[in-house]
């Protein structure tokens, strides 16, 4: 259990209890894992709190009026009777899922990168004259019959 | 307090537009900024909380985000929710940097097609323009897109194009279909003091690393340079006027919640298709009884926001789709124009654009949500296998679109807030479902094996336009073809309020464009200004 920080009426008892619920939202499927088998609980939630401290509330009602131990019908029912409550619970819990470094490691899933880009380097559209293609079909847009004339004229605007 | 040459309300695009040039052209300006300023190192795209930022502290919706410098906005009648930023750079600090301009038809919509207005004006008077701000705004792109007049070449080398765009070029060359690769206002290299793009993907978050041309980067330290004085924290609550009929300056609470007048020559206002409208029915005087400029009953009426749709294609090949530009990649103009045989007027520009990371591919990009295994298989089959055609339609004017003062919603300063009614057309909706059917066309022809469409998305109220129109008849119009109130001589609105149609392309360019045009005339004309 996490000893880091602990918003109001956060205590094990309860986030033994949301870690129940988030098993239920994310189960061990395939090679991913279950919520609470990355510590979803614990410094996953802090962090997701520590973002969304707006939804501290509304997921301390939902976690708390959900049958316990949870099962799918409970989910669905709490997400009818208090859908602002449930979809804090799953930002909360999803988005701490999917901060965790084991979780995104299984999904090759770095984070937004800084990429280095080479300008240099030749368009593959270029290089295939792929944009020769759209060129050579030739202008698409309506042209006004006022604006060609007075082009037609040299007109100056 | 020292009066100004000029008072401008709103640093965001145009307001920055105009600040710079008229400060650097010796006037003293003043612009007051409800907002503050952001350090581009509290955005939050290079951390591990982005998505969860991006919902809130972020977000574009500035009821859902509910900061001291928003002001709330009474949706409860509109099918589309409008967003913005307040701050200094406006709603530049979050937008995409899409950068397409209106196509020369859609400056005679009347003429083409008998729907909604003519501008006063025309693609090539503005197109200058358009050019001035390409350079100052650091624009990427290549030049001779066939959907547009020849022209300059953009002052920067476009952005590279990831792989799956190239897939999509070439199925579009296929099925003999339009495509370009993006034209964004972002630096594809160092440029003006700006760094070039490391495409994390978050572009719409605020971009850290000062690549995006939002104007905070642009226009404003070169504002300030020449002079200009930028008072942020400052609420415009009324711009007041004397008894010749002139404008005098603003009255505004400022940060500390005192109220002060700040007196002008001129007065210009860059708040918004709803903050100027909203400002102008504020300035409710014994003169000027429904609000100031509205002898032609426009101002508020004529509420365009773009009505957007969403195709994404899921591809079983990993394309790491969660970087890139955000921003467009390519651009796609092949529907843009009106087609008899179709049963709407007008079209649509699509963008294509990165689809953001796990949290976003797991709450399902606007569907149901969904838990157990089939989360897992939705992140399994969307996190960076997909790619989004972003599709704005062009949204054409309704006087039942409206911006008006809401009777109890206010501020956090006490000020009324606006109340938006607004309902997405028959002619909106025909348009989405043909645009959507077509991109998905697209998406499938470049292998992708299940589209998923989205004909119209209700948070997409990016582009605010059209409530304080332009024209050169001031009976149905606000302001004449130079921004200036037809009301007040000394009144100037240079945001998008004063679109005459919407078109159907992202529309800071010219937003952008034409507030450079109106801040040159006003220069031009200095000397038969009539002043208070």
């Amino acid at each position: 259990m996490t000893d880091s920080w602990h918003p109001d009426g956060f205590d094990e008892a309860f986030r033994a209890r949301l870690a129940r619920i988030a098993d239920v939202l994310v189960p061990a499927y395939q090679e991913m894992p279950a919520a609470s088998s990355v510590g979803i609980s614990g410094d996953l939630l802090d962090k997701a709190l520590r973002a969304r401290p707006d939804l501290a509330g509304d997921c301390r009602r939902a976690v708390t009026a959900c049958a316990d131990p949870p099962s799918a019908e409970a989910l669905e029912r709490l997400a009818a009777t208090d859908p602002a409550g449930f979809s804090a619970l799953m930002v909360l819990v999803l988005g701490g899922y999917y901060i965790s470094s084991e979780v995104r490691k299984l999904l090759h899933y770095a984070g937004q990168e800084a990429l280095r880009i080479d300008i240099g380097e030749l368009p593959a559209y270029i290089e295939e004259e792929l944009i020769d293609v759209v060129i050579d079909r030739g202008p698409i847009y309506r042209a006004i019959p006022t604006e060609e004339l007075q082009d037609q004229r040299g007109t100056s605007w | 307090m020292t009066a100004a040459d000029v008072l401008i309300v709103g640093a965001g695009a145009s307001g920055a537009v105009a600040s710079r040039r008229l400060a650097e052209a010796g006037f003293d300006v003043v612009c007051l900024e409800q907002g503050e300023r952001t350090d581009p190192g509290a955005y939050r795209g290079a951390y591990d909380d982005w998505e969860l930022t991006g919902l809130k502290q972020w977000t574009w919706d500035p009821n859902v985000r509910g900061a001291r410098a928003d002001y709330p906005v009474d949706v409860s009648e509109s099918d589309i929710d409008p967003l913005m930023f307040n701050g200094v750079g406006g709603s530049t600090v979050q937008f995409a940097a899409q950068w397409p301009r209106l196509a020369p038809s859609d400056f005679r919509v009347r003429t083409l097609d008998g729907v909604a207005d003519d501008w006063p004006l025309t693609y090539r008077e503005l197109q200058p323009f358009y050019e001035r701000s390409d350079v100052d705004f650091g624009v990427s792109g290549i030049g001779g897109d066939p959907a547009y007049p020849p022209g300059a070449e953009p002052p920067l080398p476009p952005l590279p194009l990831p792989e799956v765009a190239t897939h999509i070029a070439r199925a579009h060359n296929r099925l003999g279909w339009h495509w370009w690769p993006g034209t964004n206002a972002i630096a594809s290299r160092r440029y003006r003091g700006r760094r070039p793009c490391v495409q994390r993907g978050t572009c719409a978050w605020g971009c850290g690393e000062g690549a995006k041309g939002s104007t905070d980067q642009t226009h404003w330290p070169d504002a300030e340079r020449f002079g200009a004085r930028l008072v942020t924290g400052a609420r415009v609550r009324e711009i007041t006027v004397d008894g010749r009929g002139l404008a005098t300056g603003a009255l505004y609470v400022d940060r500390d919640g005192h109220e002060q007048h700040q007196p002008a020559s001129v007065v210009l206002v860059a708040a918004n298709g709803i903050g100027t409208p909203r400002l102008l029915l504020l300035s409710k005087s014994e003169r000027f009884p429904d609000g100031l400029a509205n002898r032609s009953g426009q101002v508020g009426k004529r509420l365009m926001m773009h009505p957007f749709g969403t195709v994404i294609g899921l591809f079983d090949r990993h394309w790491q789709s969660w970087q890139g530009h955000w921003g467009q990649s390519l651009q796609c103009m092949q529907f843009y124009e009106t087609d008899p045989e179709r049963d709407f007027v007008r079209g649509a520009k699509w963008g294509l654009q990165p689809t953001g990371g796990p949290l976003g591919a797991a709450l399902g990009f606007g569907g149901d949500p969904v838990w157990g295994t089939a989360l897992h298989e939705r992140v399994r089959t969307n996190l960076g296998h997909s790619i989004m055609w972003g599709i704005i339609g062009e949204d054409l004017p309704d006087e039942d679109n409206t911006v008006t003062l809401d009777g109890e919603l206010v501020d956090p300063d006490g000020i009324p807030a606006p109340r938006i009614r607004y309902r997405v057309s028959e002619n909106s909706r025909r348009l989405l479902k043909f645009q959507a059917a077509r991109a998905a066309e697209s998406l499938s022809e470049a292998g992708a094996y299940e589209t998923v469409v989205t004909p119209q998305v209700r948070g997409t109220g990016w582009h605010l336009l059209g409530t304080v129109r332009m024209g050169d008849d001031p009976e149905t119009s606000v302001v004449d073809r130079w921004c200036r109130s037809h009301d007040v001589e000394n009144l100037y609105v240079i945001d998008g309020s004063v679109f005459v149609t919407s078109g159907g392309v992202n529309p800071t360019a010219t937003i952008s464009a034409l507030a450079l045009r109106a801040t040159e005339r006003l220069i031009e004309t200095r000397r038969d200004q009539r002043v208070p």
